[in-house]
């Protein structure tokens, strides 16, 4: 086929190597097995009495025809999940896909009630006793003893059971509340021009935009129309947040954050340590937040003037460039790496252009023995390079859990970014040792506006957090205590780099992190992922021969400890304030570099 | 002759001011109080226990535990009456807001005390407690209730992890409806933004392009709050369902039924003859509609006023104070007595102002002491909303001598005495009336005896619709309304012009956003008090005889039994009919006035 120039059309993925099709056989005989599997181990949790039991030690045996049961099962739902999803993500009208997606909603509902019942039955005994008794739970230790810990915190079954039956008009209720009224909410921006009436997230948007003037009407148009809708968001928080605290100290939880600490496998210590690094560059930030300030032609930033753009990309950054710009850069770590890669583009792993009915925005999914699809929505630019990169770190974090079993492989949210932060520092790096003039301008601020959200923003949203769940114990808190408190966490974190009277107290109204129950503090796991990996590729830099061997090794055991312990197999010590302040003097000597450019 | 102001009730004798030492002090002890329950509770093992041995032992805890419960009863009631008389005159009183929320929490550790108190009861055999124990036989009805409650509770974790969850659930969706609700602003041609209280308040405008207006503009400002409202009801609604099941109720009624002391069987025969009822009432619509001059009614019209005065009188306190002791002493000098002190020691709030609250209430404050709030305008309307205040007032003079735990009346019979104070004010009212006045005294019975029976009819089947639908889903705000619709269609039928219905007013009523089915117990009062009155008519000696001993009894039998006593068979659609009878009399009235 001949096509040229910028019509040339971007691959499409190919999923047939799972499955010849939504409609094939062999997709419907693994659906329908699929159901039959569920059945069995749900007779098998019967026979084997799987739950909070006073009954003596099963038989090493029982163990592990449990573990790898559930094991065995989950593998399979995944791979059916990843094709079927797959197939919805990019044809939104895929009826059939559609279908059998929210049939196999009740295959997770069931397989999430036997996984409550192994915590019960697994924290009912002496973890090691089961571990001495059982190979396959030997073989799953982390997984073992995080249950027994789990099943500590959780409720009586009757509660439990309550609290469940309670959360769909609870805190569920409340949290869709606020994804109904923000995705409704529909703004009247006056532009110089007129007026416009548009959705919140396309007002949102306009932050990005190069006219200031539209920034800052953006601005002050969306913090009036969240004023409309505080009563509810204020009431969606305040229960969400009370909900929380109720069923936290019902579960013996010390604390708010604990949970969440808990969720990550992180421990208090490495919180502490990595808080202290980030609040002590706070300094710097403010020092990049001045200089941007400066190249805008003012003292301090306003909050419309945070995403505003600098310098330019430049253009040139077709799909066929990105491929090979990415082979090139990922060689510079490790042949694996860029082979992967290869292997996407040449196999059509990934499905690029964006067309009618393909969903928004990149992921990338594990099909299966270690291999992976990506998604995104290409256009010409340098940012969807790094995107590119992102997804195919995560492609190779899943070839390294190749071998691991599906408990072994459960990561949590604070090191599964580990990957992708990495392979986009690899890219950054060279674009930024290529880069002059704009070019090198925008690909600072590209990196320090992201930093710099992820780092202070980020400390913004954890103080507010915190503040709330305090306050939320003694009586609700009125939208406007709520903003008060937003402002103080910004003050504490921005400081004098933001103009102090634009700032902007809504931002809990805004993230819908703050909303999602049972999942507290969805914010410094972010942090944890982009400093973590920032640490790696330091050390990376310092031994470019032997670092991708052990990082290998780190991918393929993230399942298997906790992060302070797994990183210290690896010398690393995430505990010393030392490991995360040399993550930040990456952003720190990128704050020089963009200094220099803005004298 | 001089005329007096409109009085403010006075609190003065219960506490200095509540920031005073010794209101302070009372609070501190209540929550001590509360606190010792518990200890109590701890102490004898107050929970759910199988097959209790009625012994010395135990009847000695029990007695012990229902005088604490009384006693305690009796501190909440004043202190939360005291709180709620600031509250009340002054929205924005914060420090009276941040104590009554304080409240509320202090609270919930005796709801779950009473719960296991409750299931503690349930432990025994309550016959035999009766006969070992007079204070447990003074207490049947409720020990006997309490065995019936306690089948269905869940079990006592269960009980009191709702017990936290329900705050930040059904509770807060309530309160969000409030708070919505209340800070909505509306914007009416030619009015300006008002507060959606005023622009319902437009409903009784003269001026048909008024309440037009104000018609249209509140249906656009409900619709701007849709989202919200629909997921409060929802929740609520969906909440009631897991628990009912959770508790063992068969459906969304049934716990309706047993909180007001009444079974199927009377709740059925009182709807079928409200259902009958339904023609007569369209024909006093029809009246309506023809009065003012259109072919059928339109919703904006149903609170038009009818009148043909050119100035309607107006009431003076003194005059007001004056028909009402007279009229109640034609009744008995005990109701007139009762009136005359409410005036003279500062019971009632009559005066309207800034921040005070809409509407009217009653509350028992100490022993046989109340106090009345209304907002008192001058009207004929007004008047009769002080009687029927007083009467709620008189009811409570009545169970003074109960304790707290005898006294709890369900709201189908805390509207009895009401009712009939205001049936006796009504009845002099229409007497006294030049035919100019009668029609617009009517026409106002006829308004509110048209809501409480027909658009409280629509009211539970709205109701119901949403509990049977929320069982299998959510249901859209387009669902809602296509409900609300079809149950005024059900029940207005073509009294009401079919295109101008009101299809948000599952957003506008607060019940819907509170305890399930809090519209039917308002049509059980209505109409029994309006029997009673009947009754008294027909043998005023008898009636009087029987009349303050039935008050006393609300809360220590359940309905069926009570108003036998009058030789009222509640099971029977033929003693709602003649209740519905009179109300047809006045309809036929209307008819020929207009």
């Amino acid at each position: 086929m001949a096509v040229t120039g910028s019509d040339q059309a971007l691959p499409t993925w190919d999923l047939s190597p799972i499955f010849s099709g939504i409609d094939s056989k062999d997709f419907e005989d693994e659906f329908s097995a699929l159901r039959d599997e569920i059945d069995a181990l749900v007779i098998l949790f019967d026979k084997d009495q799987v739950g909070a039991t006073d009954a003596d030690l099963p038989s090493g045996t029982t163990f592990d025809e449990i573990l790898t049961g559930i094991s065995g099962l989950s593998d399979r739902i995944e791979v059916v999940y990843a094709f079927i999803y797959g197939s919805v993500s990019t044809d939104a009208r895929n009826a059939k896909a559609q279908a059998k997606l929210s049939e196999l909603q009740e295959y997770l509902v069931e397989l999430s009630k036997l996984g409550t019942r192994l915590t019960a039955w697994l924290g009912s005994f002496e973890p090691d006793r089961i571990l001495e008794a059982s190979i396959e739970a030997k073989a799953s230790e982390f997984f073992v003893r995080r249950a027994g810990f789990e099943a500590r915190h959780q409720m009586s079954l009757q509660e439990e059971d309550l609290a469940a039956s309670l959360s769909p008009t609870g805190a569920s209720a409340w949290s869709k509340l606020h994804t109904n009224i923000t995705s409704t909410l529909m703004v009247d921006v006056e532009f110089d021009e007129g007026v416009e009436h548009l959705p919140m997230s396309a007002v949102r948007a306009l932050a990005y935009d190069s006219d200031e003037r539209k920034r800052e009407t953006a601005y002050r148009a969306e913090l009036r129309s969240w004023e409309t809708v505080e009563v509810p968001l204020a009431a969606a928080l305040n229960s969400v947040k009370g909900t929380g605290n109720v069923l936290n100290s019902r579960r013996r939880w010390d604390s708010s954050v604990e949970s969440s600490l808990f969720l990550n496998n992180v421990d208090a210590a490495t919180l502490e340590a990595m808080q202290q690094a980030v609040v002590e560059s706070f300094p710097d930030f403010r020092r990049y937040l001045k200089a941007k300030s400066r190249k805008l032609g003012k003292r301090s930033l306003p909050w419309w003037d945070l995403m505003a753009p600098l310098g330019s990309h430049g253009e040139g950054w077709t799909y066929a460039r990105a491929k090979e710009y990415i082979l090139d850069t990922f060689a510079t770590f490790s042949p694996r790496l860029a082979g992967l890669a290869k292997t996407h583009f040449d196999s059509d792993w990934v499905d690029v252009g964006p067309r009618d009915g393909k969903r928004d925005g990149a992921f990338c999914m594990h099909v299966g023995k270690g291999e992976s699809r990506v998604m995104m929505n290409f256009e010409p630019s340098f940012n969807s390079v790094q995107t590119l990169a992102h997804e195919l770190g995560h492609s190779y974090h899943n070839l390294n859990l190749e071998s691991r079993s599906y408990i072994q492989r459960e990561t949590p949210m604070a090191l599964a970014e580990t990957a992708s932060t990495f392979c986009q520092a690899v890219v950054f790096s060279a674009a930024l040792a290529d880069a002059t003039g704009e070019q090198k301008l925008a690909l600072l601020e590209d990196s320090l506006q992201d930093a710099s959200q992820i780092v202070v923003d980020i400390h913004s949203r954890f103080l507010f957090e915190k503040a709330v769940f305090e306050a939320r114990q003694i009586r609700e808190q009125s939208a406007q205590e709520l903003n008060e408190i937003m402002l103080w966490a910004q003050d504490e974190t921005y400081g004098d780099a933001l103009q102090a009277d634009a700032r902007h107290p809504y931002m809990w109204a805004v993230k819908g992190h703050y909303y999602i129950p049972g999942l507290s503090y969805y914010n410094w796991p972010y942090t944890f992922g982009m400093l973590f990996a920032f640490g790696l590729y330091a050390r990376f830099t310092q031994d470019r021969d032997g670092f991708p061997a052990v990082y290998d090794e780190l991918l393929s055991s993230t399942g298997l400890g906790d992060a302070a312990e797994l990183t210290s197999r690896f010398g690393i010590d995430i505990h010393s304030v030392e490991f995360w302040r040399s993550s930040l003097d990456i952003s720190r000597s990128q704050i020089e570099e963009f200094e220099r450019l803005i004298p | 002759m001089t005329k007096t102001a409109l009085p403010h009730w006075n609190m003065n004798p219960y506490f200095p001011g509540l920031d005073s030492e010794e209101f302070t002090l009372a609070y501190k002890a209540l929550v001590e109080r509360i606190a010792e329950l518990g200890e109590l509770f701890e102490g004898n093992a107050i929970r759910k226990t199988e097959s209790l041995e009625v012994n010395e032992t135990n009847v000695a805890i029990l007695e012990k535990a229902i005088e604490f419960l009384n006693d305690l009863s009796e501190e909440l009631r004043l202190v939360g009456a005291y709180i709620a008389s600031f509250v009340s005159q002054n929205s924005r009183d914060d420090v009276a807001q941040a104590k009554y929320s304080q409240l509320q929490m202090e609270s919930v550790a005796l709801s779950k005390l009473s719960t296991r108190f409750t299931a503690w009861v349930a432990g025994f055999d309550v016959d035999s407690l009766i006969q070992k124990s007079q204070i447990a036989k003074d207490h049947e009805f409720m020990l006997h209730r309490s065995v019936v409650a306690a089948s269905y509770q869940m079990s006592e974790i269960e009980e009191d992890l709702y017990s936290e969850l329900v705050v930040t659930g059904a509770r807060a969706w309530g309160r969000l409806h409030n708070n919505v609700s209340s800070r909505l602003l509306v914007e009416v041609p030619a009015k300006g933004k008002l507060p959606m209280a005023a622009v319902r308040g437009l409903s009784q405008d003269p001026d048909p392009e008024v309440r037009r207006n104000a018609y249209d503009s509140e249906l656009k400002a409900w619709a701007s709050v849709e989202v919200p409202m629909a997921a409060a009801l929802n929740s609520i609604k969906g909440e009631a369902n897991v628990v009912n099941a959770r508790r063992g109720w068969n459906d969304s009624v049934e716990p309706s039924l047993f909180n007001n002391n009444i079974d199927r069987q009377t709740l059925e025969a009182m709807q079928q003859a409200v259902v009958d009822s339904f023609p007569d009432f369209r024909r006093y619509l029809g009246a309506k509609a023809k009065f003012l001059g259109s072919e059928s009614l339109a919703w904006w019209d149903l609170f038009a006023p009818v009148s043909r005065e050119s100035e309607p009188k107006r009431w003076s306190w003194d005059e007001t104070i004056e028909f009402i002791t007279s009229r109640f002493g034609a009744f008995s000098p005990r109701l007139a007595d009762m009136a005359r002190r409410s005036f003279d020691d500062g019971w009632i709030d009559a005066e309207p102002r800034e921040g005070k609250a809409d509407g009217a209430f009653c509350m028992g404050v100490r022993k046989d002491e109340s106090r009345v709030m209304l907002n008192f305008v001058q009207s004929f309307k007004s008047v009769q909303t002080l009687a029927h205040e007083l009467g709620h007032a008189y009811h409570n003079v009545n169970l003074a001598d109960r304790r707290a735990l005898q006294r709890s009346t369900p709201s189908a019979l805390a509207e009895t005495a009401s009712i009939f104070c205001e049936s006796i004010i009504f009845h002099a009212g229409l007497e006294a009336a030049s035919d100019a006045e009668k029609i617009s005294i009517l026409e106002n019975y006829l308004q509110n005896t048209c809501q409480v029976v027909v658009d409280i009819h629509s009211r539970f089947i709205l109701e119901k619709g949403v509990h049977e639908g929320r069982e299998k889903r959510e249901l859209s705000v387009d669902e809602l309304k296509d409900l609300m619709v079809d149950a005024q269609k059900q029940t207005y039928g073509d009294g009401l012009d079919q295109d101008a219905l009101h299809p948000y007013m599952w957003a506008v009523k607060p019940h819907y956003y509170g305890a399930s089915y809090y519209n039917w117990p308002y049509t059980f009062g209505l109409l029994f008090g309006t029997g009673l009155y009947a009754q008294y008519l027909e043998d005023p000696e008898k009636f009087r005889a029987g009349y303050d001993d039935l008050l006393s009894c609300t809360g220590m039998e359940d309905a069926a039994a009570l108003t036998a006593r009058f030789g009222f068979d509640i099971r029977d659609t033929g003693f709602w009919r003649s209740s519905l009878d009179i109300i047809k009399g006045r309809i036929d009235e209307f008819e020929a006035l207009v």
